[in-house]
């Protein structure tokens, strides 16, 4: 980056709360939009433990980053918004080959990256999300190739194709699962749009939750609850009432309230 | 060659004359523009930093603008220039 | 990209992710931003450069650049859809290393083959190759020079390049790429109907009950057509899909039937169909006694590799021998009636081609020993598959053909076409569905795709082959010589009658030293052709001098002398045809970069330098023996052009392509539309040289089953291409057939007209009984073509079959592709599919780096053991694209000795860790 020094001179006098990504472009946007983090995500190598944990543990040795036999990892720099010094990748750039070996945990002498971890496809470095808007595949195209790069392609990221209905061709869409995904980011290094349209996020910006009170039937996961032949041993008692103070029962402002219309 | 996406803000009635007077400004491009807050991106080409910072100074006294601030920036690697 | 348009959408880049940053609504702002931007944008209809299937394209270009492409939403093929190819079809032209200058190897000024390439004039570049080719042309005659050519090529292009080779320099080595393509359909296209090219189109996906695979992975190598078969699958539940293939391939996603089979185990399990249908009385007996006969050839044809060990490595020699004679093996021998171990001497070589009509009942007692049982041992292509579990699928495959009810549409390409018996399989499928009279009906027929733009429309219509001419006449034949001589008013027997050598022959030619100038157009053999260690030696060492002429470098430039740099698709006025007889057209958008020059102006200055004299006069042809001709040479016709009103002073470009009549096709034309046209502007002419050129060779086909519609037509702006025949301006969707076809009669109900091979002997299934030639009229041959063992298969010393092909990001040998980023970051580099376990038995797992070595070379690769192709145990499987990896150093040159293409799909192979 030949206006390496240029550069830092202009972000430091120009502006407050910066997060700057890795290729070239700045985005300066914390004063401006509330929803957005402060603090970039960023991508850790397998078997990190979580972000608070995994900063106050990795001691920025850079062992696993001498360990990656792709390059993969980096060390992070000055003013990325990452903890300084402590070891992430950009997808885009260089992802995550999802070595069985698994060198670089191995090789992390302080356990924030987990060196016992045997299956390299149990690693949750992020979450795949497709743009769907922007994604080729989606508008139609034959392209598929963060399906056809995908380590666990069939399982993490599956097509299912679709009638256009425009005219007579299928539209196969691609679609991540997150309980196989990785976030190895194989995808948004291969996602042929100028600007990926397959990125690895953290997964609890994009991820919502069913609840616990409603299960999907039938999928597969939610196993049937076997109905039992006879009644259970002792039928659940019906809710204690809740202690209320006398004339101050459920229900009796609504009652009392107003006349009726 | 330097590029920077910048947010305006102008009040919403006063939008067509901050569009018209914007982009009289050199080096800058009306991109985007949301008629309803009265937010526009404009981009500003310049040669370098220095030029940049001028450049975002000068929309800041512009007439209407109550905002302007600097939100993405793009750097030609060198040998892209052209 | 030039600054400016960099700059524009730079900045439309940064202005979105600027509004998506602050969560500004972008849609409508930037749909009236990106229409202010498009208002100066021409757009243009034109043709995608990549695969067979031919889907329109609309291009856009703003300052004489192309500034964006599109799916032609009225294209009927794709309608707006595109693959990951055709997306990028306006960025091919704009890669990092465009050539763009004249490139010689020289050293101290003047040209040397060990000098380096150094930057020269078109003028020292033409200097240099007409001295080498008259040299190479004194010394060896019309047989020591020649074309390879593309199935790439425009329309204009195939013809000036045939016309010049075979009219000009009455030589036949001109063979095009799509030798190694489809050159064992277009065989089996005249064996069986007499004419070449499909009967059926794409609409009849849309009307197909069933839809069968063979040897085709339609999923990566014809996306969009895959498409449209997907949602044939999804609209109607009862449509079934079937994939038979060697390896599980993306195609088996969809497929309801997934067939794994053994190399060459297609023959077994065709043949075991046909029997089947025979047994259940499937057939369609009214179609077949109306329309078809049964026939059969020799089976000791030889596989098309060398007659001599000369020129084998030692490694090589044991295969090699096989050419000669060869060993049945059990499955062989009962395939083919008789014992095993038995030595075959390959007694029919040289004429591999012949066939005879046999009787109903020879042809029963043909196919008598292809039982469930036999096709299946033989067929069963994964060790790990149960064989009853096999064995019903090849019922369940039985029971689907024989289904009168449903409509069935077979699909193959390149597993059938680049086979050692080639040209059987493609018979075999006419013969099951003309059996069931499934053919050229809607939703009804055996389809042969192809892989290249204009396989069909260049180098089969025109003829770029070394035997063919203009709209199916061969160059053996006395009356389409005639015929020929007449269209180009060339004087009687110009033309050479002996078939020139294909392209593993000019390959081969080479490395013997038989062709000393060699000129490649369109396509990179040194990269895409088989046994590669040999040809790359030959180019260096040997004394011969190569022109490459291509628009990007490539392997075939590297070992070239002299590199010419080429104008891309849309940078030049052409017309491809597609696999379903549509032919489309496109003006020239924009101008090539620098000095680069079209393929068709590099030829027609180069024919400028030779005057009739030069080639017309008396010229050696070794080999020659025809009763017409004198033996060994070709006769003087300088007179015979003397009296046609020519003069020997005359040179090339006047007498065959500015013809007074050419000359008349004006330049400015109103079809143009504004365009421009590099052709006429470098030649400093004012004929419109394609225009002219395309009418000249139309004129073959009219009137003969080929009409292709005026030139104008094609440029209105309602018409996305015609499917020939077009008479009266209406295109043909069925050929053969009654109402659809122009060319059959009222009441004929099928008229299968083709001219080929239309008298033949009658026989057994042993050989001739009767010589006499009895014709055919208006019939379609039913062939028994029995099972064939590879000529090279897994042994103690190479134990895994190779299978090499194409994937979905990257066109052949990756020449255009490899200069998108985009789909250089989606598939950078070629890697070796392979099963987990035989992977793990040679310590090998995902990523590692593997040598592969066969008896021609050895390379290393990366193991890929999941992801888009999954192989049997037994079998490995590697792209061809990467010029870094050069998999055809591996590959076996054998070809089908019929239509002598390279079987690119089996061969022996060892991989061990790196």
């Amino acid at each position: 980056m030949g206006q390496g020094g240029e550069r830092r001179k202009f972000l430091a006098h120009a502006v407050q709360g910066v997060a700057a990504a890795a290729c070239g472009g700045v985005a300066w946007n914390a004063l401006l939009v509330q929803q957005v983090h402060a603090v970039p995500f960023a991508l850790r190598p397998p078997g990190a433990l979580a972000e608070r944990d995994f900063a106050a543990a990795c001691v920025k040795c850079g062992a696993c980053v001498v360990a990656c036999p792709y390059g993969t990892l980096r060390l992070a720099p000055a003013a990325t918004g990452i903890p300084l010094g402590t070891p992430h990748f950009v997808a885009r750039e260089e992802p995550c080959r999802l070595c069985p070996d698994i060198p670089c945990a191995k090789a992390c002498p302080t356990g924030a990256l987990d060196r016992e971890m045997k299956d390299i496809n149990a690693s949750r470095m992020g979450l795949a999300v497709i743009d769907a808007e922007n994604c080729l595949s989606w508008n139609g195209l034959r392209c598929e190739v963060c399906y056809r790069v995908c380590p666990l392609s069939g399982k993490a990221i599956t097509i299912d194709p679709h009638p256009r209905k425009l005219s007579k061709h299928a539209v196969f869409v691609p679609v991540v699962h997150s309980e196989a995904c990785t976030g190895c980011g194989l995808c948004e290094r291969a996602c042929p749009t100028a600007v990926a349209s397959v990125r690895i996020v953290q997964p609890s910006l994009v991820q919502g939750h069913v609840g616990e009170h409603f299960r999907m039937s039938w999928k597969p996961e939610a196993a049937p609850v076997e109905a039992s032949p006879e009644p259970p041993p002792s039928a659940p008692k019906p809710a204690p009432a809740p202690p209320g103070k006398p004339g101050n029962a459920p229900g009796l402002d609504y009652f009392n309230s107003g006349s009726p219309p | 060659m330097n590029l920077s996406g910048i947010l305006v803000v102008v009040p919403p009635a006063r939008l067509d004359a901050a569009i018209t007077d914007l982009s009289t400004l050199p080096g800058v491009e009306v991109h985007h523009v949301d008629p309803a807050t009265g937010r526009l991106i404009v981009v500003q080409e310049a040669d370098g930093v220095e030029a940049e910072m001028a450049g975002l100074v000068a929309i800041k006294a512009r007439p209407h603008v109550r905002l302007a601030e600097m939100v993405y920036h793009y750097f030609a690697p060198e040998g892209e220039e052209s | 990209m030039t600054s400016l348009t960099r700059r524009a959408f730079l900045k439309s880049s940064v202005a979105a992710s600027a509004a998506a940053t602050v969560g500004l609504p972008v849609s409508k702002a930037v749909l009236a931003q990106a229409k202010t931007a498009e208002a100066g944008w021409a757009w243009d209809k034109a043709v995608c450069r990549f695969c067979g299937t031919g889907c329109g394209i609309q291009v856009a270009t703003a300052g004489g650049k192309i500034v964006a492409t599109k799916g032609d939403p009225a294209a009927p093929v794709n309608r707006g859809l595109n693959c990951i190819k055709g997306y990028f079809n306006g960025k091919i032209l704009y890669g990092a290393d465009r050539l763009t200058q004249p490139l010689m190897r020289m050293k101290d000024g003047k040209f040397d083959k060990k000098g380096p390439f150094v930057p020269v004039s078109w003028q020292a570049a033409f200097d240099e190759m007409e001295r080498q080719f008259r040299k190479a042309y004194a010394e060896k005659g019309p047989a020591g020079v020649a074309i390879i050519g593309s199935g790439q090529y425009t329309i204009q292009e195939g013809y000036v390049a045939a016309k010049l080779m075979k009219a000009g320099f009455r030589s036949n080595n001109i063979d095009p790429n799509a030798r190694h393509c489809m050159a064992s359909a277009v065989a089996a296209f005249l064996q069986v109907f007499g004419i070449d090219e499909p009967a059926n189109v794409y609409d009849d996906i849309e009307l197909a009950d069933s839809v069968v695979l063979w040897g085709a992975n339609m999923a990566e190598a014809h996306p969009i057509l895959w498409s449209r078969i997907t949602d044939r699958r999804l609209a109607a539940k009862s449509t079934k899909v079937v994939n038979i293939t060697t390896y599980r391939n993306m195609s088996s996603d969809l497929a309801d039937l997934e067939i794994v089979i053994a190399p060459s185990g297609d023959l077994a399990v065709q043949n075991y169909l046909a029997r089947e249908l025979l047994a259940r009385n499937a057939v369609n007996w009214d179609f077949v006694k109306k329309h078809c006969i049964f026939a059969t050839g020799p089976t000791d044809i030889g596989y098309g590799m060398r007659p001599t060990s000369k020129f084998a490595y030692d490694a090589e020699k044991d295969i090699q021998a096989k050419e000669l004679e060869n060993t049945l093996d059990e499955a062989e021998a009962i395939g083919q009636r008789r014992k095993a171990g038995e030595k075959v001497a390959q007694k029919s070589r040289a004429s591999a081609g012949a066939h005879w009509q046999i009787t109903l009942e020879e042809f029963k007692r043909g196919l008598e020993p292809y039982t469930l049982d036999y096709a299946a041992k033989v067929a069963k292509g994964d060790p790990d598959e149960p064989m009853e579990a096999f064995k019903a699928k090849l019922v369940a495959l039985a029971d689907l053909y024989a289904d009168m009810k449903r409509n069935t549409m077979s699909f193959w390409t390149m597993g059938f076409n680049q086979h050692q018996r080639g040209v059987w399989v493609n018979e075999q499928n006419y013969m099951i569905h003309l059996l069931l009279g499934k053919h050229g009906t809607p939703g009804n027929g055996a389809f042969s795709l192809t892989g290249q733009p204009s396989a069909c429309g260049t180098a089969r219509e025109v003829g770029t082959f070394a035997h063919r001419l203009p709209a199916d006449m061969v160059v053996n034949n006395p009356k389409h010589r005639e015929i020929t001589e007449k269209g180009w008013k060339l004087p009687p027997k110009t033309l050479n009658p002996k078939p020139g050598s294909d392209i593993m022959g000019i390959l081969r030619d080479l490395e013997d030293g038989g062709v000393k100038f060699l000129w490649v157009q369109v396509t990179n053999p040194f990269q895409s052709s088989p046994n590669a260690n040999h040809w790359l030696k030959a180019a260096r060492e040997m004394d011969n001098f190569i022109v490459v002429a291509d628009c990007y470098p490539t392997l075939s430039g590297k070992v070239a002398d002299l590199v010419l740099p080429a104008a891309m698709i849309y940078e030049k006025w052409g017309a491809y045809g597609n696999a379903e007889r549509r032919t489309q057209m496109w003006r020239q958008q924009v101008e090539a970069p620098g000095e680069a020059k079209t393929d068709v102006w590099m030829m027609l200055e180069f024919a400028k330098r030779f005057r009739l004299a030069d080639v017309w006069g008396e010229k050696p042809l070794p080999g020659l023996k025809d009763p017409a001709f004198p033996e060994g040479r070709l006769p003087d016709v300088l007179a015979a052009a003397k009296a046609m009103g020519y003069s020997p002073e005359q040179n090339l470009y006047e007498v065959l392509f500015a013809t007074p009549e050419n000359r008349k096709v004006a330049w400015p034309d109103p079809v143009a539309k504004g365009h421009g046209n590099a052709t006429v502007k470098a030649l400093g002419e004012s004929w419109f040289v394609e225009k002219a050129l395309f009418e000249e060779y139309a004129q073959f086909g009219r009137g003969h089953h080929h009409d292709l519609a005026p030139f104008d037509l094609y440029f209105r702006d309602d018409v996305r291409g015609l499917r020939w025949p077009v008479v009266d301006g209406k295109e043909t969707k069925y050929r053969f057939v009654e109402g659809q076809d122009p060319y059959v009669k009222a009441g004929e109900g099928f008229n299968f007209y083709g001219g080929a091979f239309k008298a033949i002997p009658t026989g057994t299934l042993d050989g001739v009984t009767d010589p006499k030639p009895v014709p055919l009229p208006g019939k379609a041959k039913i062939f028994f073509r029995p099972y064939a063992a590879p000529v090279e298969q897994p042994d103690k010393d190479y134990d895994l079959w190779l299978c090499t092909g194409r994937i979905l990001e990257h066109w052949h040998t990756g020449s255009m592709t490899r200069r998108v980023p985009e789909l250089n970051r989606a598939a950078p580099s070629a890697v070796l599919y392979m099963h987990p376990k035989d992977a793990e038995k040679r310590g090998l797992k995902r990523n590692d780096t593997a040598w592969i070595e066969s008896r021609r070379g050895k390379i290393r690769m990366v193991v890929d053991t999941k992801g888009r192709n999954q192989m049997p145990r037994g079998s490995v499987f590697a792209a061809f694209f990467d010029e870094s990896l050069l998999v055809n150093k591996l590959v076996l040159d054998a070809v089908d000795p019929i239509s002598r293409e390279t079987d690119f799909k089996k061969c022996a192979v060892r991989v061990t860790k790196a």
